[in-house]
């Protein structure tokens, strides 16, 4: 009996051992980050079934919305972002006058209209929500649009109380001409499901009180949402390669000739996936990264342009930000006519863009494949609103765009060198807001629908890069890291704002430099994020005159003293060289000047910069023969470096290059006319 | 050997004219020198005491000349205007030029005479003028017939192609049907210009129609010798990159070189505009010897405001005068 007992205790043991390591290992397959690395308040089950001819997703949802208020919720809403597609009234279309990014819609068939329809909704075992689901129009009270939906609760959602919601929708994709949609067989479904905003609570970013901050789909603004997790089933036909958010998980054959995947993400913001029979693949790996990208057949020779910016991006965030947690990453290259599905970024997927035949001197695959990456990180896991908050993600991520290019492919040959025509990225993002006609056009710190006379480019990407780079100018690249780094450890898989991040520039700033910049850099954020003045600074002049001794008649105790104003036979002559340094621009920064002296010497000085002029003024036996104002471009943002030197010794060499280039140019015109006859 | 001798004759009268070449080049640079010059100033004006244009002198950066044309752009872009008008004076220069031009090519001697030169240029000037103008309509109407179905076959296509390649393709064979259709007009006006002077005949159109009918005639001919012409300003396009890419322009000598070479070049395009029409019009005679030694054809035939000579029984267009 005993001999019997321990037996049967021997048997059990094993079982519960084998069961438990089946378990476990089911377990950890589907878990990928173990603590979570976010709150997880909006969590997604769903199941989706593409008809590639009626260019239709039919779709179930099974949602998990956790409340981590205090308040009591009786109210839902959800962002329907498709029916921005559904008609000429929609907000989107309003704004955009149909066109997005180079794209225009294609009104010429049915079928290029996209929309989506709530088929229903219910709290599971509960309450039927289908016929209380009513649009709403937080934004612009357009009542035509269609991409906000409010849901009344007949039982709260208490604090802590997750509610979980069954829906069944079906999306009808547009052809592509923004984001999303589709093109003959290629699809990108973007925000193809009922997604629910996000719920403030009283203390988030500028909530006051608890509050939905769920905005209608707009053509300049992108999206904002909770982390969650997502496992997604969808069904193609078999021919069809699927890309997606997150990490393949199951692949089903079905008897009806489609097959069935099943994506698992963690942690993200969004659920994004793509299809089509054309895809040709190419993949990689870095360290734990598995790299996968779906090409175009015409695209697959720059399959290692993609994976070598994604490696070199990958390898510098790591390096100068934080780590990547994931697992893997999916990049898509959409086909030619569906380019307005190009460069958009989803948390581990992101759509790049190339062309055949693209000259590796135009390094516009790189630039999408790191801009695109980097939304990863600034959006991705810093999930900053993007509708209010634009800056925050495409600008701080131009910013890094910027370095990275520059880093891997040339300071000024990021962009574009070819047949000696040379630009680099971080050159041309200043550019593109130092040329603008009207810098002035709106400040940073605008809601991204808000920028109604245009610009929302120029300024929230190409702005914030140039003043991003001028705070890495006055600061150093080290003590910017080390902000950068600080603003990611502490708000990373949380939605951060503006005022977080001043916050962390103010607490690092005293931390290395004490009070140098002031008591804070809150003077910084004044000008450059909530204002719209510019910055110029100019060297206007340098004089320089001989310093005449005394001459005359002079008393001298009970006498006069006589001078001739004659320098000895040994005596230096000194000369009173004069600068004048000027600030054309409203912003003020702190600036150096370089003053160089005709034997060689040179001094750095510094000036505050709040005056409107500013004088220096030697007296020394050398004289001053140039000078400089941030010699070393630290103020990326200065509008005109044309005018940041002056030398009294102006050395015409470059003009004249270019005056005889000029005229060799000119005469070749007139030859290339004349020669019609 | 009738393209060899024509080359190479050609050559030979356009070098023998160096003095009307270097007059050509004059006015050339003399006009030019009007656009330049308030280039040189404007830049000596605006940027003459900065030290920020200096990065531009070892090659180009893209900041530098972006905030200059930001901020000073508007006089340098008011003077790119006045080059294409300034370009298109020359236009009429250059009409003024072709009457004197092929009055000293046909001289044996070749000898330059500033009386004979712009008499005959002044006496052709509004032939010139009038064919220059005809000429410049078929270049547009070519233009307009090559890239509106161009255009219209890429729309169509970029609605049902997958590839980006074949668009391409499309793109490049559209572009140099255009181009040899575009060679072939310059060509006809050569012979033109040629058989116009010839027969000091007033009808600009009969001209260009003589030249179209013998330009198709010797097709390959005429063809061949244009394009073997046309390869030596190719030529010298390339070898003067070359040496701009090699000397570089990044000090007062070099720079110096440079305006020199790029002068030296100019002069050589000039050379080469006589080189065209004194191979041309030796393969024309070339051809039309040919016919008056027994070989009869109705092709190579010139206007004249003569009666029209009989061949076979039909109307001739050509000028039996000796060229």
């Amino acid at each position: 009996m005993k001999q019997h007992c321990k037996y049967s205790i021997l048997v059990y043991l094993i079982a519960t051992f084998f069961m438990l390591a089946i378990l476990s290992s089911t377990a950890f397959s589907q878990q990928l980050f173990n603590p979570p690395l976010s709150d997880r308040i909006a969590s997604y089950d769903m199941s989706a079934k593409l008809n590639p001819d009626k260019k239709v997703i039919t779709g179930t949802e099974t949602l998990y919305w956790k409340n981590t208020s205090t308040d009591k919720i009786s109210e839902l809403q959800f962002h329907l972002y498709l029916n921005a597609f559904k008609n000429t009234k929609s907000t989107f279309i309003q704004e955009s006058n149909g066109r997005l990014r180079e794209d225009e819609i294609d009104e010429s068939s049915d079928l290029n209209w996209g929309y989506i329809d709530v088929q229903s909704m219910k709290v599971k075992d509960g309450e039927d929500l289908t016929g209380k689901i009513k649009y709403i129009q937080p934004d612009d009270n357009n009542k035509d649009d269609q991409t906000v939906i409010s849901v009344s609760l007949q039982k709260p959602v208490l604090p802590g109380q997750t509610i979980t919601l069954q829906i069944k929708f079906v999306s009808k994709l547009p052809k592509v001409f923004a984001r999303s949609g589709f093109s003959d067989n290629y699809f990108l479904a973007g925000q193809w499901f009922p997604k629910i905003g996000v719920y403030e609570k009283a203390g988030d970013r500028y909530a006051v009180k608890g509050q939905w901050n769920c905005h209608q789909y707009h053509a300049n603004s992108e999206f904002y949402a909770d982390f969650g997790i997502y496992n997604v089933n969808i069904t193609v036909p078999k021919s069809f390669k699927v890309g997606a958010v997150g990490v393949l998980q199951n692949e089903i054959q079905n008897n009806d000739g489609t097959k069935t995947l099943t994506f698992h993400a963690e942690d993200v913001i969004d659920f994004a996936w793509t299809a089509s029979p054309r895809f040709k693949i190419a993949e990689a790996k870095w360290h734990n990264v598995k790299i996968k990208v779906l090409l175009q057949p015409e695209h697959y020779s720059q399959a290692s342009r993609h994976i070598n910016s994604a490696i070199n991006t990958l390898e510098y965030f790591d390096k100068y930000l934080g780590k990547y947690p994931y697992p893997n990453l999916t990049i898509v290259d959409p086909p030619l006519r569906a380019g307005g599905s190009g460069g958009m970024e989803y948390p581990t997927f992101f759509t790049a863009g190339c062309l055949w035949g693209m000259p590796e001197g135009i390094k516009y695959t790189e630039l999408v494949v790191v801009h695109e990456f980097g939304h990863n990180y600034f959006m991705g896991m810093l999930a900053t609103n993007e509708f209010e908050e634009a800056w925050m993600d495409e600008g701080f991520n131009t910013y890094y765009e910027a370095r990275i290019m520059d880093h891997y492919y040339g300071k000024n040959t990021s962009a574009i060198n070819l047949f000696g025509f040379q630009v680099g990225d971080g050159e041309f993002m200043r550019d593109s807001y130092t040329g603008m006609t009207n810098p002035k056009i709106a400040p940073d710190f605008n809601y991204s629908w808000q920028y109604k006379d245009g610009g929302y480019s120029a300024i929230t990407y190409s702005k914030t890069y140039t003043w991003m780079a001028t705070l890495e100018g006055l600061l150093g690249q080290k003590v910017m890291d080390e902000i950068m780094q600080a603003y990611f450890e502490r708000w990373k898989f949380r939605h951060p704002c503006g005022k977080d991040f001043i916050a962390v520039v103010n607490e690092i700033v005293h931390k290395e430099y004490g009070n140098k910049f002031g008591e804070n850099m809150n003077w910084f954020f004044d000008d450059v994020l909530y204002g719209t003045n510019i910055c110029d600074y100019k060297l206007n002049n340098i004089s320089v005159s001989r310093v005449e001794k005394e001459q005359g008649a002079y008393d001298s105790g009970s006498g006069k003293k006589y001078y001739t104003g004659d320098y000895g036979k040994n005596e230096k002559r000194i000369y009173n060289s004069k600068i004048i340094i000027s600030r054309p621009g409203e912003v003020i920064m702190p600036v150096e000047i370089l003053v160089h002296f005709d034997n060689g010497k040179e001094i750095l000085e510094n000036w505050d910069g709040k005056g409107r002029t500013y004088d220096l003024i030697y007296n020394r036996p050398e004289k001053v023969v140039w000078a400089k104002v941030d010699p070393y471009n630290k103020i990326t943002m200065d509008v005109n470096r044309i005018n940041n030197s002056y030398t009294t010794a102006p050395d015409n060499t470059v003009v004249n290059k270019y005056f005889t280039k000029f005229l060799f140019w000119v005469e070749n015109i007139m030859l290339a006319l004349a020669s019609l006859f | 050997m009738k393209i060899p001798k024509a080359y190479f004759t050609g050559f030979n009268s356009a070098a023998k004219l160096k003095k009307m070449v270097t007059v050509i080049y004059a006015v050339i640079l003399l006009l030019a020198l009007v656009i330049a010059v308030p280039f040189h100033s404007a830049l000596l004006n605006q940027a003459g005491n900065t030290m920020e244009l200096q990065p531009l002198l070892k090659q180009f950066n893209f900041t530098v000349y972006a905030d200059f044309m930001n901020s000073y752009g508007k006089i340098v872009k008011a003077l790119i205007p006045a080059a294409i008008w300034m370009g298109m004076f020359y236009f009429l220069f250059t009409v003024f030029f072709t009457g004197g031009i092929l009055n000293i090519l046909k001289d044996e001697n070749h000898k330059f005479s500033a009386v004979n030169f712009f008499s005959e240029c002044g006496k052709y000037f509004f032939r010139y003028l009038r064919m220059g103008i005809y000429l410049l309509i078929v270049q547009i109407l070519i233009g307009v017939i090559v890239f509106l179905p161009l255009s219209l076959i890429i729309a169509s296509n970029y609605e049902t192609t997958l590839n980006e390649a074949s668009l391409f393709y499309i793109s490049v064979t559209g572009g140099i049907i255009y181009l040899l259709l575009f060679i072939l007009v310059l060509i006809i006006g050569d012979y033109a210009k040629i058989i116009l002077y010839d027969n000091d005949s007033k009808k600009v159109i009969k001209s260009i129609y003589t030249a179209f009918k013998f330009t198709f005639r010797h097709l390959f001919g005429t063809y061949l010798l244009y394009i073997l012409i046309l390869a030596v300003p190719v030529l010298l396009f390339a070898v003067y990159f070359w040496l701009d890419s090699a000397l570089g322009m990044v000090s007062g000598f070099t720079i110096f070189i440079m305006f020199l070479i790029q002068q030296v070049f100019i002069w050589l395009r000039v050379l080469v505009k006589v080189w065209f029409l004194g191979s041309e019009l030796t393969f024309y005679g070339l051809i039309n010897v040919i016919v008056k030694t027994g070989h009869p054809s109705r092709h190579d035939l010139a206007v004249t405001d003569a009666p029209s000579l009989q061949i076979n029984g039909e109307e001739a267009e050509e000028n039996p005068l000796p060229i």
